[in-house]
């Protein structure tokens, strides 16, 4: 007979914290801290969610900040000597001047006076430093992004579980097979060959190219992730490593999949561009290592090339773009592939 | 300051003396660390650990089992595990070689021989193999593989515990479950793990199911590198503690809890070292050396005598054990 079975917990509550703080025996405002933070509560919480450290893998274009216009003089360190500035030599007599001053035109009547800042130096507003950035909106947002990039970047393998039905089926024929047959499964094993496009037309999206590869690397690990970039030429990508002098060329690996992200040159022009001999060659390569080719383009499909093939998998880089929507896309395009 | 004093256990000094006839090492705990176990064993949610590599993460949960006299059940992640593994698999390969045999005729009975046994098919049951939390959740039915003890006396079924067994008293059976390196599995597998961890139940494939008993005991322990990010609803169901990678005086008692006839300073050299280390390999993107590399380096250095002097010998301990070259 079956025991009864306990109820569901499900996620931490503040009632467990209560309950936890009311049964354990701290004695210091840091134990109780603690005792907080292990659930999750408070400042002390650990997040396990996020990485500790940025993807390295991933050149930084983002410009530098540039030096303030106006550098403050020079302040003498206090407790040392100066040197007092040299004396300038001024002529003995004071020069006549026959300058005028100007009288400003009246404004126009029929428009209020110019705000002070049209005339003004152009400033820049930088963040004071040590503000953190303000959190941006990623494309593919925190919810979804765990279930787009499975169900885009997994492959299939022979699993260990037998096809039973299969096997009772060659049975039933009257012959056994030569190998046990063997469903397959879903895995994200093989990781991705991330390759970015760093172009000019891509210049809005550069920030997400970044957070695209950090949001891979969190979900498959530094290890399965290698990331390339481009400027034109998919094909030419290329990854710079620490201690390598020269940069380490693409190649593909046969049967990985191959994730890139680019606009293919668009910059929101007309519909029906036609791609480059580039990107022709690049997904025929593609292709012949076999390598599952996705292709992410931040512009709706209206804009994609259709000269393509049907290699590429080319999906929507959008934050509505959801795992359930590419599984069907993946599903009428190519349902044999995986 | 007050330190600690858990609830849930009786810890002295926050040390773990260590079992040698089970081959247990010592262990050193952390406040947070004894905080952090106190409130998983207080809630009844499962410990999830993080932290660099060998900084003693699994051991924890196996000093935890010991400390507590409760049994121990440990299993590793990989890219292959899947939940029926954890929870129970049917093994078809054996069920359909016995159906096979079952099928052929019984050849004529020879009067001068003895009669040999009946090839028959068994009931579905004995072809489950229980995983880990059925084990964990249930152990007496496991071992049976869900026969009542008569029918599973008749197949000569009778698995045995796949971990460490302690006898506790009144016949309780309180668990601690290691789940080690769940970063390397599938992504999806830690929600998976949810409906087990959370209603401490697996379900059968003839639909029953089986849960742990009012009052058992349990503590898992989950381990992560931190390779991976963990989906956030698994996050939210366990206790987490981060062990960070002790400093100079940490490595010391740790050192001397391992090795207490080791030479105090040689430990402490090697200790320094290490830290410098952590600092250079930070530097070049490379793995620092953990706890477990810098008790190898004493290890090897207490028993090789050799000193901490930049001397070639210690270069080359230091290029095995502790700065290990990328391959």
């Amino acid at each position: 007979m079956d025991r009864p079975q306990p109820h569901r917990k499900g996620e931490i509550h503040l009632g467990e914290l209560i309950e936890a703080l009311a049964e354990l025996p701290w004695q210091e405002h840091a134990q109780a801290q603690a005792i907080a933070g292990c659930l999750g509560f408070g400042l002390a919480a650990h997040d396990l969610g996020r990485s500790e450290r940025p993807t390295p893998a991933i050149y930084d274009r983002s410009r530098p900040v540039p030096l303030p216009r106006r550098e403050a003089a020079a302040k003498p360190r206090s407790g040392f000597a100066t040197r007092p500035p040299p004396r300038l030599e001024l002529p003995p007599q004071a020069l006549t001047w026959q300058l005028q001053p100007i009288t400003p035109p009246p404004p126009p009547s029929s428009t209020a006076a110019a705000p002070s800042w049209i005339d003004g130096d152009y400033q820049r507003l930088d963040p004071a430093p040590g503000t953190p950035p303000p959190p941006r909106q990623t494309l593919f947002p925190g919810r979804t992004a765990r279930g787009v990039f499975t169900a885009a970047l997994a492959t299939l393998r022979l699993g260990r579980e037998i096809d039973v039905h299969g096997l009772v089926g060659s049975v039933v024929r009257g012959h056994l097979p030569r190998r046990l047959p063997r469903l397959p499964a879903a895995t994200l094993s093989r990781g991705c060959q991330l390759l970015l496009d760093f172009s000019d037309s891509m210049l809005p999206w550069w920030a997400d190219l970044r957070q695209l590869g950090d949001q891979l690397a969190a979900l498959l690990g530094d290890e399965r992730v290698s990331v390339f970039d481009f400027e034109s030429a998919p094909a030419a990508a290329s990854q710079w490593q620490a201690g390598r002098e020269e940069a380490m060329l693409w190649q593909p690996e046969a049967g990985r999949p191959i994730l890139v992200a680019t606009d293919f040159g668009i910059r929101g022009r007309s519909h029906g561009q036609r791609s480059s001999v580039d990107w022709q060659d690049f997904v025929r390569l593609c292709a012949a290592q076999g390598c599952p080719l996705l292709i992410l383009v931040p512009w709706s499909k209206a804009y994609w090339p259709a000269d393509l093939g049907p290699h590429p998998e080319l999906l929507h880089w959008h934050p509505r773009t959801s795992a359930a929507m590419l599984r069907r896309q993946l599903a009428r395009s190519q349902p044999t592939r995986r | 300051m007050t330190p600690y004093q858990p609830r849930n256990f009786t810890l002295t000094d926050y040390r773990f003396a260590g079992d040698e006839a089970l081959d247990i090492p010592p262990y050193l705990f952390s406040e947070p660390a004894v905080i952090a176990i106190d409130v998983a064993l207080a809630t009844g949610r499962p410990l999830l650990v993080a932290g660099p590599p060998g900084c003693g993460k699994s051991r924890l949960a196996e000093a935890m089992a010991a400390l507590l006299g409760w049994n121990f059940l440990a299993t590793t992640m990989t890219s292959h595990t899947r939940l029926e593994e954890l929870t129970v698999e049917v093994d078809h390969l054996r069920r359909l070689h016995d159906a096979h045999c079952a099928a052929i005729p019984a050849p004529l009975p020879d009067p001068d021989k003895p009669p040999l046994p009946t090839a028959a098919l068994k009931p579905d049951a004995a072809y489950y193999t229980p995983g880990i939390f059925w084990w964990t959740f249930d152990r007496r039915s496991a071992s049976r593989r869900n026969l009542s003890p008569d029918v599973a006396a008749e197949y000569l079924i009778g698995l045995d515990f796949p971990g460490r067994e302690r006898a506790q008293p009144n016949g309780e059976e309180n668990t601690v479950l290691l789940i080690d390196e769940i970063d390397k599995a599938e992504p999806d597998l830690p929600n998976d793990l949810l409906e087990p961890l959370d209603r401490r139940s697996v379900r059968l494939p003839d639909g029953k199911t089986l849960s742990a008993a009012v009052g058992q005991e349990l503590l898992t322990v989950i381990t992560t590198n931190r390779e991976r990010e963990l989906p956030k609803a698994f996050l939210r169901r366990c206790v987490t503690l981060v062990l960070p990678e002790p400093d100079a005086d940490g490595l010391t008692a740790i050192a001397q809890a391992h090795q207490p006839l080791a030479e105090r300073a040689r430990i402490r050299a090697i200790a320094e070292r290490i830290i410098e280390f952590r600092a250079k390999v930070d530097e070049h993107g490379l793995r620092p050396p953990g706890t477990s590399e810098f008790l190898d380096a004493v290890r090897t250095c207490e028993k090789l005598q050799i000193s901490v002097d930049g001397g070639d010998l210690w270069r080359q301990i230091e290029g095995a054990v502790l700065l290990k070259p990328a391959i």
